[in-house]
């Protein structure tokens, strides 16, 4: 061995000591997509973050307006009217604007052929015999009674109400088009400027009279049919004995909140050591409709993985006292010398390593967005389901380091445990059955699966492609 | 050009330019760590990549106590062990006593031979090998780290350094008689 080389070891030393060589160049373009890719860095990030949050709060606004929308009871007009009747509704003070609020409010009076006059008291409409009205139709829906009310309101402030049945073998529009066409066929005479009686000369009122009297008859048979199929429909709750049934009868929708706990353990295919258990809370909305369900809502979920810290440090040796100063004090008869000192810590100047074990627990939010379909009977129920989940790190706590000394000195900590991305997508899939423990409370049992669909972790290295859980989600559900 | 803290907080505020710095400052040295601890280039070109990768995830982790480039090595390194234990099946003890000692070299022959020689003989060192020399002779670590590190004991750590400096002696009496 050369002189300038003691050992072998000496000549590797000092040949790869500042060994530089430039690395090809598909390697930065590698490690480019490698780190923009993974949602931490790049110009990509708000808009994701953005997108993340205009599709939860897209989802939650989809959730309060169904749950509007769907729970929202129609205008009840508590009058029911009675086929022979033409009622008019009038507000002495109302505007055309105002009819709605004058149709809900007013008292109704109940004539047979009665019409007063709220349009113009101009002088120039005196002497007027006649004139053609222009009708705004709208209809007025009772579910309850099963009836459809017609509001027939002139431009001028004359509002009339016109039943009509609800026949659900005939299509409503095709009614209210049909009486609009034969009152329009009417030619009403508008009264005199007087205002006090109705102008109609002896003709045209028997005219109007018997085309009524037609539209009564015509209206009364078809309401005797529709109450003929109507008693003879076996969900009909009025034939049922049945409380509850009777109850829910007519209800286009049911909503639930049911609140959920679930132990799941996850799966990794390729790399078993990373399997791990998890558990979650959930508070969830679900709207049941015809047999069909949605389901979405919020949820915590927390887990955590095991790893080590490696951890670099010097070993503390002791400490010494050194004298940094000496003054002198020559105020007595004698010198006194002051030595000025400092404590100073001494270390191992040969680095040493350690591995401790380390738990990192995580925390998630969960969005999901379920369908599926049920069925009930009396007690018991049955549910499949499934559909996206959106999970959201929102918090992360990495255990503090143990070091065995504390005095020693740490050069450098490692967290050998590969760091998880902020947002993963799972699909969902579960079914299960339901108890009901009283008329507003049920017990919900369910196993899921989640299938993930990419690695949780940012390394896609090391294996933990596509992971995957199974879970038993138990909870309560409230039924409104 | 920047130093090290800033170039870090801008690498952290995620300014494109400032991962290119980082990248081109640090790469050619860590570049030379991997072609160490891999068996060929291509192995090299991934083991910086991953490693690079897992610098700049975990850039926020990194505390000020020690040198960056101290920082980044020890991850290269630690993504070469991780590839090596994925990769090594077993490591084998070998009798450190039959382990020979070659000593009788022309002087001045070993200054000449090259780097780009002596990374081919570490190449062509089985994966064992080359990795306990690496970490022992160039980096420093112990036995006993080495030990915690490839899981192995210190035993068999020791026997795969005996057996590295054996071969590479071997091969160095060979390049030595044709620089003799």
């Amino acid at each position: 061995m050369s002189e300038k080389y003691k050992n072998i070891d000496d000549l590797f030393r000092d040949k790869f000591n500042d060994l530089e060589v430039d690395p090809p160049a598909h390697v930065w373009d590698n490690v480019k997509s490698g780190i923009y890719g993974s949602g931490k860095f790049g110009p990509g990030k708000p808009f994701f973050y953005g997108g993340i949050m205009f599709l939860s709060v897209a989802l939650i606004f989809l959730g309060v307006y169904s749950f509007l929308f769907f729970n929202s009871t129609p205008d009840i007009n508590p009058e029911i009217y009675t086929a022979n009747n033409l009622t008019e509704i009038n507000n002495s003070t109302n505007k055309s604007e105002d009819n709605l609020l004058a149709m809900q409010s007013a008292p109704i009076k109940e004539v047979d052929v009665s019409y007063q006059d709220h349009s113009s008291s101009d002088p120039k409409s005196k002497g007027k015999k006649k004139q053609k009205v222009i009708f705004d139709i709208s209809q007025n829906n009772n579910i309850t009674s099963g009836k459809t009310s017609l509001v027939v309101t002139d431009n001028n402030n004359l509002t009339k109400t016109v039943p009509s049945n609800i026949q659900k073998e005939k299509d409503p529009a095709t009614d209210i088009s049909e009486i609009a066409n034969e009152l329009l066929e009417i030619s009403f005479l508008k009264p005199g400027d007087d205002s006090e009686l109705l102008a109609l000369n002896q003709t045209e009122y028997e005219a109007v009279e018997t085309k009524m009297e037609e539209i009564n008859t015509e209206i009364i048979e078809e309401e005797n049919v529709a109450n003929t199929l109507s008693d003879n429909n076996p969900s009909n709750p009025e034939q049922s004995s049945n409380q509850e049934v009777r109850s829910d009868y007519g209800k286009k929708g049911n909503l639930k909140l049911g609140v959920y706990f679930t132990p799941e353990m996850i799966f990794y295919p390729s790399n078993s050591g990373f399997n791990n258990r998890s558990y979650s809370v959930d508070l969830n909305a679900i709207y049941e409709f015809s047999g069909y369900l949605i389901q979405s809502g919020i949820g915590v979920n927390w887990l955590s993985d095991d790893g080590n810290y490696k951890i670099d440090y010097n070993k503390y040796l002791g400490s010494y006292e050194d004298v940094y100063n000496v003054t002198f004090d020559t105020t007595g008869n004698e010198v006194i010398p002051i030595y000025h000192t400092e404590t100073v810590d001494v270390y191992d100047s040969i680095d040493h390593i350690t591995i401790t074990p380390t738990k990192s627990n995580y925390t998630y939010l969960q969005i999901p967005v379920l369908f599926g379909y049920g069925h009930e009977n009396r007690r018991f129920g049955w549910f499949v389901k499934g559909g996206p989940s959106l999970s959201i790190l929102v918090h992360e706590n990495i255990a503090d380091i143990n070091l065995s000394d504390s005095q020693n000195q740490i050069i450098n900590v490692e967290n050998e445990l590969p760091s998880r991305i902020s947002t993963n997508w799972q699909f969902v899939f579960s079914g299960g059955v339901s108890y009901k423990l009283s008329s507003h409370l049920s017990l919900s049992v369910e196993p899921v699966f989640r299938y993930y669909i990419k690695s949780v972790y940012d390394n896609t290295n090391l294996n933990t492609k596509n992971p995957y859980s199974l879970g038993l989600r138990a909870g309560f559900l409230l039924d409104f | 050009m920047y130093s090290e803290e800033d170039l870090i907080n801008r690498c952290l505020n995620n300014e494109a330019k400032a991962h290119t710095d980082f990248y081109k400052r640090f790469a050619p040295k860590m570049y030379g760590v991997c072609l160490r601890f891999a068996k060929n280039q291509m192995e090299a070109d991934d083991i910086l990549q991953e490693g690079f990768i897992k610098v700049f995830l975990n850039l926020r982790t990194f505390r000020n106590e020690g040198s960056l480039e101290g920082w980044i090595r020890r991850t290269i390194v630690n993504t070469a062990i991780n590839l090596f234990k994925k990769n090594a099946k077993y490591l084998k003890d070998i009798e450190i006593d039959k382990a020979e000692i070659v000593q009788n070299t022309e002087e001045g022959a070993l200054d000449k031979i090259s780097v780009e020689e002596l990374l081919n003989l570490i190449r062509e060192l089985p994966a064992g090998y080359r990795m306990v020399f690496n970490l022992n002779v160039i980096e420093g670590y112990t036995h006993k780290e080495i030990s915690e590190l490839l899981k192995i004991s210190e035993n068999t750590s020791k026997s795969q350094l005996s057996r590295a400096r054996q071969t590479l002696q071997k091969k160095l009496s060979k390049l030595n008689c044709v620089y003799c």
